[in-house]
Order: C-alpha cells, then sequence, then structure tokens
C-alpha cells in the first residue's frame, strides 16, 4: 500500500562494524598515551599569562599568592608551586574548572577573555640565555 | 537532491522546524550537564538531530540547521560560544555529509568520526581566538571523552533514525 522506506542515503548502513572497534580503540590508545606524555613530569618555575598570544604577566610558581589579572575580572592563585585560575567572570568556565597545573608545557585557557596561561621554566630559559 | 520524502511545503517545513527545536533543546541541555563534566568536554547530543536531519530530510537542510544552532548558541551563550559551536559544527556537518553520501560506514563510524573533527576545529578555532597554539593541551583527553560519547550518540542515532526514517515514509501521503 505505501511505499516501503525509500531508499535513502542510508541504506543497510549498520549500526556497527567490527572494524569499528579496532578504530575507536585505536584512537582512544594514542590519545590516552598523548595524555600521559603530555602531562609534563618536570615541574616548572613560572606561569605565564598570555593575551590573544601576547605575554601579559610572568607568575613565579615559589610562591603561594593570589594574583588579580590586571584588566580581565580574572584570578590565578598559586599554590605549593601549582597555579590555578581560581576565578573568572566567563560563562563556561573552563579555565577554573581545568584546575591546578605545574608541569612544564602544561597549560590552562580561558576562550571568552582569550587568556592562555602556560607554565615554563625559567632554568631553561636561562640556559638559553648562555647559549644565545 | 535525488529523494526528496516530503510531498509538501508544510510538512518539510515542520519536520525542519521540529528537528531545529530538538537540536536547540538539545544544545540547551546539555550545557546545563557540560556543567558537570571535566573542563570542555561536552557530549554532543545535538548533533545526533543534526545527524537524523542529515539522513531523513537532506543535506542542505542538515546544513541550515547546523548554522541556527550556532546562532541560537550565540545567542544564549554570548560570541566566543557561537564561534566554537560553528566551528566545530560546520566541520563536523561537512564530514559526516561525506561519510554519508560517499561511504557505507557504520552509524557509530560516522559519529565517532565526526565527534573527532568536531574537536580538532574547536581546537583549532580556540587557538586563532588565543593566539596560542597551548589550546592543544586538552586535545588528548577531548579525543578520548569524544570517541566514548561518540560512540554512545552513534548508538543512539544508529537506532533513532531508522525509526524515524521509517515513520516519515509511512505518514508521507500518496
Amino acid at each position: 500500500m505505501k511505499t516501503q522506506a525509500s531508499a535513502s542515503r542510508n541504506n543497510g548502513r549498520k549500526l556497527l562494524s567490527a572494524r569499528d572497534i579496532l578504530f575507536l580503540a585505536a584512537v582512544i590508545v594514542i590519545a590516552l598515551a598523548a595524555y600521559f606524555l603530555m602531562q609534563g613530569k618536570e615541574r616548572g618555575t613560572a606561569a605565564v599569562v598570555s593575551f590573544e598570544g601576547e605575554a601579559v604577566a610572568e607568575i613565579p610558581l615559589d610562591r603561594d599568592g593570589v594574583y588579580p589579572l590586571e584588566g580581565f575580572d580574572m584570578e590565578l592563585t598559586v599554590k605549593n608551586g601549582e597555579i590555578c585560575v581560581s576565578r573568572s567572570d566567563c560563562p563556561d568556565k573552563i579555565c577554573e574548572k581545568t584546575g591546578f597545573i605545574s608541569g612544564t608545557g602544561q597549560s590552562i585557557v580561558c576562550l571568552p577573555n582569550r587568556i592562555s596561561v602556560r607554565i615554563i621554566s625559567n632554568t631553561e630559559n636561562e640556559i638559553d640565555v648562555v647559549l644565545n | 537532491m535525488k529523494i526528496d520524502p516530503f510531498d509538501s511545503k508544510a510538512r518539510y517545513v515542520a519536520v525542519t522546524g521540529i528537528m531545529l527545536a530538538l537540536a536547540a533543546a538539545l544544545t540547551a541541555f546539555e550545557s546545563m550537564v557540560s556543567a558537570f563534566l571535566p573542563a570542555g568536554v561536552r557530549i554532543g547530543l545535538a548533533n545526533i538531530a543534526v545527524f537524523a536531519a542529515a539522513v531523513c530530510i537532506n543535506l542542505p537542510t542538515a546544513f541550515i540547521i547546523t548554522l541556527l544552532k550556532s546562532v541560537f548558541v550565540l545567542m544564549t551563550r554570548g560570541v566566543t560560544a557561537g564561534i566554537m559551536s560553528a566551528s566545530g559544527g560546520l566541520l563536523s556537518f561537512g564530514i559526516t555529509a561525506l561519510l554519508l553520501s560517499k561511504t557505507r560506514c557504520s552509524y557509530v563510524m560516522i559519529s565517532v568520526i565526526s565527534a573527532i573533527v568536531h574537536i580538532l576545529g574547536q581546537l583549532g578555532a580556540a587557538a586563532l581566538l588565543t593566539g596560542s597554539v597551548y589550546t592543544l593541551y586538552y586535545a588528548p583527553l577531548l579525543l578520548v571523552t569524544g570517541t566514548v560519547s561518540g560512540f554512545f550518540t552513534g548508538i543512539v542515532s544508529g537506532k533513532v533514525i531508522p525509526l524515524l526514517e521509517k515513520s516519515l515514509a509511512a505518514h508521507k501521503r500518496d
């Protein structure tokens, strides 16, 4: 009586096939490996705060303290050599939820404020200066 | 368009409107849920609606729904969220359209690849917004959660979309 389900783009499409599982497992393994590799084992000595890619502040990690970010409704907190965004006026709070970071190369990003915080190791920089 | 399952304009507009409403509602629901998830992690529920529109209506309509979904985000959650929604949404729509029309990939595969592309697009946009490539620091964790959530939204899509297709075909007057 009525037309059968039309021969659409979807004809015979499977829900899941065996090779999918392989692909999924591969993606997860690679991403997890990258995750653990990127957990900088070396502790940093300072955090560089950048606005739209330009460094606006450098905060040493060897002293505990609360640092309001000038010109922004944001506040950074340093505790036990780690740093976090402790307050931000952004709506999504991704920066606050990232929590404390301390390893070199680790980052916190606040997209609405265009702010990124990255851990660096100043000893490395000093060596660079000597070489230069 | 090869196949138009809609025999009247009114029907097309109604179904498209329902899909857009669904996409917007799922987006809003997801915003509430993601408050309890780790930084930046989202489930991608609204993409089920786009996926369904791409299969059951047609690709141009799914594209328009993707765009309007981002406009909805722009109006409710601000410029940054709107840019993120559009950058991820349009890229993942592109790959979904490609996989749907050129391959016989499974629902789960399409959903997972679309989720991965969505994340990469957003991280790219985030890097441009902050002027820093260190947004990539978030990539590994997001790829793990995106693959897992893409798997589940793929299962849901694969269960729901054939039913929707059948129901749309059954109610067609001819």
